[in-house]
């Protein structure tokens, strides 16, 4: 289905709806933050500290205990939604599954009147979107999303996250959307991403033949990404110990994001995409 | 090593398709993926088996040549033994020794295995001709490299009850044709004696020393010394290597009723004969049996008949009664084979009268005219003694040379008349006149005169005579060895008769490539056996297979056997080898398949 095919798009917009229930309102800048800060909604209690405001003393409390406790407000912020999408070979077979994913994401972001940039991560990082806002915006960005293509001889995300943190002036909601098979790894890039207290989220994508390995007998293993090959024969044996490492592959990633306080979720292709859309609202945080 | 085959190698020349088939096609599928450096962790982990990922490629092309080259090689029959372009001529010894049980089994199912084995690791193109040898050389089966026909020819072998025919296989021998083309095997228990063309028989031995007692003797007669008893004769042989105390059970008729134990000490190799007495002197059915367990089981029993004897009854006629009384009764102590009658005489014996009316008649001294004798006058001078007939029983048992004639007359034969002795001039001394129901025997002399009476050969005269023109069988055994033939007349030969078979080569065999056959009785088994003659029926006894069969021991005896492959032959363990190959390339092909 192509991005800008009405359907698709009469599927975006209700995932807009949704979203706006989960949120419950229109105006800018009206995205839930995490943070505490001066917002209309009580978040929690803090004890007073030298510099805060009298004004969020709260005097009852003084009043019962004599100790000076400050209400504390959900921070209601303007945020960047920072996409980073994955162009490189190895997404080959789930890359419009990649893309309608960011395509819903932007969606929404673009209509809640947040700023959106879209990156994409190959052997380097490379600007795909401009900050841009505004649902006016919608079409150009998937017809963009349409026509981009597969890039890249060896993806490098470390490398791609480190060019992000060169350039990056203040803290954004960061959305890696890729199968995260780096061969030279992930963590140093998911640390990295969290130096300016960014808001990480990573969304995996997978398609059911990475999962699980369904081939046997001898077979000459091509790396989709750089054309190496090696000759194998596979068996029993092998397909159970491949098994065991893509299992440990995604629960090292699922460990490192948790370590990171970094959103995470695999989104296997078989599932339709706006399902996974529908999780990602649901759980919250990353665009409600 | 030597190919019997070699033009096979040729197809060697099929490896070069195999190879270029191979670098052709065999090429692993390609498979893309994205999870590159997951693969390589595996790659890394089967680092140990790195000689065998190099040479993961060559494997089933070295394996498939492998199994070509074990192909044709095993076409190629290669052989590492001389005498390579002779067929196999195997003779199994089935005699009786041969059924003894041994700590392996029994010594025919060894030669059987042995022949197998020659057999099993013969090369495909030798022909093998089975044979067996007992108390005949028999033909099982002839020059065929069929292993199925041989294997078959070689479980059909039994074990026979007859002793071993040495002479056979030395007259076999002796053809060129043997020597020339064939490689001959004896598998046989026991050695033989040296015979001309020995050396080219290789002697395969089976079976070790084994424990037996057999009677190689036994005999039953009425008793001459005692009425009323019978004498029993035996003889035991010993291949223990002590002595052993052993009981033997002498018994009578079908249900064996015991009629004496008798203790025996059995010394090792051939004991001395034992003779005793029964107090009975039925006909009939008797059973010697040994109770011992040993070796041989065939030989703990022996079987005899003592047979009804019906005595001749006999009349006298004419002078001195008293001497031919007296020559009849001296035989009623020992079988009571003849006896005196007045009347329904079967024997007439007579003195100067000619009497030729009974069916045998015996006349000494005729001098009445009769149909048998026309005196025509005397005889002063005989002159030397002519035994006309030296075949005739009579003449092979008197020595008429030395018999005195006196009062001899000179007679004119009749026509019939047959002459066993005569004077040297022509004149009848002795002769047989046979009609159609009647036999006389005339003697041309007064046996008075003569003191014939008192001439050991009276009796004797009178009683083979007697048998003679009455057709009674003397000395019938008691027993028969099996093989022997006994002399039943008017058998019927399509029901009763077996087929002993010569063994031939196949340039000697009848046109129509039947053998040669050979009539005997068939004495199938040891005991007794019931027979339908057309006298009635009749029992035989079989038993006894020969002592050389009992002493089933032959220490001296080694094998002889040149070099020849038994078990498997090299073609067999190729072809063997290129299945093992081959499955393991199966299993390898299926791995790389579908893991």
């Amino acid at each position: 289905m192509r991005l800008d095919d009405p359907k698709f798009l009469a599927r975006l917009e209700s995932l807009y709806l949704l979203a706006r229930r989960v949120i419950g309102g229109s105006l800018a800048a009206d995205r839930r933050s995490q943070k505490k800060g001066s917002g209309i909604n009580f978040a929690d209690y803090s004890e007073y500290q030298y510099g805060d405001d009298y004004r969020n003393i709260d005097w009852n409390i003084y009043a019962r205990l004599e100790t000076l406790v400050i209400k504390l407000f959900e921070l209601e912020e303007d945020v960047s939604i920072h996409i980073f999408l994955d162009i490189s070979h190895s997404m080959q077979k789930k890359f419009d599954y990649a893309k309608q994913i960011a395509a819903a994401i932007a969606y929404i972001a673009l209509c809640n009147q947040d700023k959106l940039i879209i990156d994409t991560i190959d052997d380097k990082l490379k600007n795909l979107i401009d900050p841009c806002r505004g649902k006016g915006k919608v079409m150009s960005l998937l017809k963009t999303l349409q026509n981009i293509e597969l890039s890249g001889s060896d993806s490098n995300f470390n490398h791609s996250i480190e060019q992000f943190q060169k350039r990056q002036k203040q803290s954004e909601v960061c959305v890696v959307i890729s199968d995260f098979f780096f061969s030279e790894g992930y963590k140093k890039g998911l640390q990295q991403m969290k130096y300016k207290k960014n808001d990480v989220y990573c969304i995996q994508i997978l398609n059911e033949e990475e999962l699980k390995c369904d081939y046997l007998g001898d077979l000459e293993i091509e790396c989709i990404e750089t054309g190496r090959k090696r000759k194998l024969t596979i068996g029993p044996r092998e397909q159970e110990k491949y098994n065991k490492l893509m299992h440990k592959w995604n629960e090292d990633l699922n460990k490192e994001c948790s370590k990171y306080e970094i959103g995470y979720i695999q989104a296997v292709t078989s599932k339709p995409f706006d399902e996974i859309v529908r999780d990602i609202l649901s759980k919250g945080g990353l665009i409600a | 090593m030597s190919f019997l085959n070699p033009t096979a190698l040729g197809l060697l020349f099929l490896s070069i398709p195999l190879v270029a088939i191979y670098f052709l096609k065999v090429r692993p599928r390609l498979k893309q993926t994205t999870t590159f450096f997951l693969w390589d962790e595996l790659f890394e982990e089967k680092k140990s088996s790195a000689l065998f990922q190099k040479l993961r490629d060559w494997l089933s092309l070295l394996l498939m040549l492998l199994v070509l080259f074990f192909i044709i090689f095993s076409i190629s029959e290669p052989s590492f033994s001389g005498d390579n372009k002779k067929d196999y001529l195997i003779i199994v010894d089935n005699s009786a020794s041969m059924a003894t049980k041994g700590e392996h089994g029994m010594r025919l199912e060894l030669a059987k295995e042995k022949a197998r084995s020659l057999i099993s690791a013969m090369s495909l193109s030798t022909k093998v001709s089975v044979l067996t040898l007992s108390n005949g050389l028999r033909s099982l089966q002839t020059r065929t490299s069929n292993r199925k026909s041989l294997n078959e020819s070689i479980d059909s072998i039994e074990t026979s009850l007859y002793g071993r025919n040495q002479s056979l296989l030395e007259h076999f021998i002796q053809n060129k044709d043997i020597s020339k083309n064939f490689r001959v095997f004896m598998i046989t228990d026991k050695g033989f004696d040296p015979f001309e063309g020995a050396e080219i028989v290789e002697m395969i031995k089976v079976g070790g020393h084994a424990e037996n007692i057999g009677i190689t003797d036994f005999d039953i007669r009425y008793s001459m010394t005692k009425s009323g008893s019978i004498d029993l004769f035996f003889r035991l042989v010993s291949t223990y290597t002590e002595t052993k105390e052993v009981s033997l059970i002498f018994s009578h008729g079908d249900e064996e009723q015991i009629l004496k134990v008798i203790p025996c000490t059995v010394k090792p190799g051939i004991n001395k004969p034992e003779i005793f007495s029964s107090e009975n002197n039925l006909p009939g059915k008797y059973t010697l049996r040994c109770e011992i367990e040993d070796a041989l089981e065939m030989d703990n029993n022996a079987f005899a008949i003592l047979p009804e004897i019906v005595p001749i009854k006999t009349s006298i006629i004419g002078e001195d009664r008293f001497y031919l009384e007296k020559c009849v009764t001296a035989f009623k102590g020992y079988e009571s084979i003849m006896a005196l009658v007045d009347r329904e005489a079967d024997l007439t014996l007579s003195n100067g009268i000619v009497s030729n009316e009974n069916k045998a008649n015996i006349v000494f001294n005729p001098i009445a005219k009769s149909s048998v004798a026309e005196v025509i006058g005397e005889i002063n001078q005989i002159g030397l003694i002519s035994v006309v007939n030296k075949e005739h029983p009579l003449s092979k048992i008197i020595d008429w040379e030395n018999v005195v004639f006196k009062g001899v007359r000179k007679i004119k034969l009749p026509p019939s008349a047959f002459v066993l002795v005569s004077t040297e001039s022509g004149d009848p001394l002795v002769y047989l006149v046979k009609t159609k129901s009647t036999s006389t025997l005339v003697v041309n002399m007064n046996p008075k005169e003569s003191n014939f009476f008192l001439n050991p050969y009276f009796p004797m005269l009178v009683y083979a005579s007697a048998h003679e023109m009455l057709n009674l069988k003397t000395g019938e055994p008691v027993l028969y060895r099996p093989g022997q033939i006994p002399n039943i007349g008017g058998l019927n030969e399509d029901s009763t008769l077996e087929l002993f078979e010569k063994f031939e080569l196949d340039e000697n065999a009848n046109e129509d490539g039947s053998e040669i056959k050979k009539k005997a009785f068939p004495f199938s088994k040891l005991g007794f056996i019931d027979v339908e003659t057309p006298q009635g029926e009749k029992s035989f006894a079989c038993s006894i297979i020969g002592k050389n069969e009992s002493l089933i021991n032959d220490a001296d005896f080694k094998t002889t056997l040149k070099a020849v492959h038994m078990g498997l032959s090299p073609s067999k363990v190729l072809v063997y080898l290129a299945l093992f190959v081959l499955v393991l390339e199966c299993m390898l092909y299926h791995y790389r398949k579908v893991g």
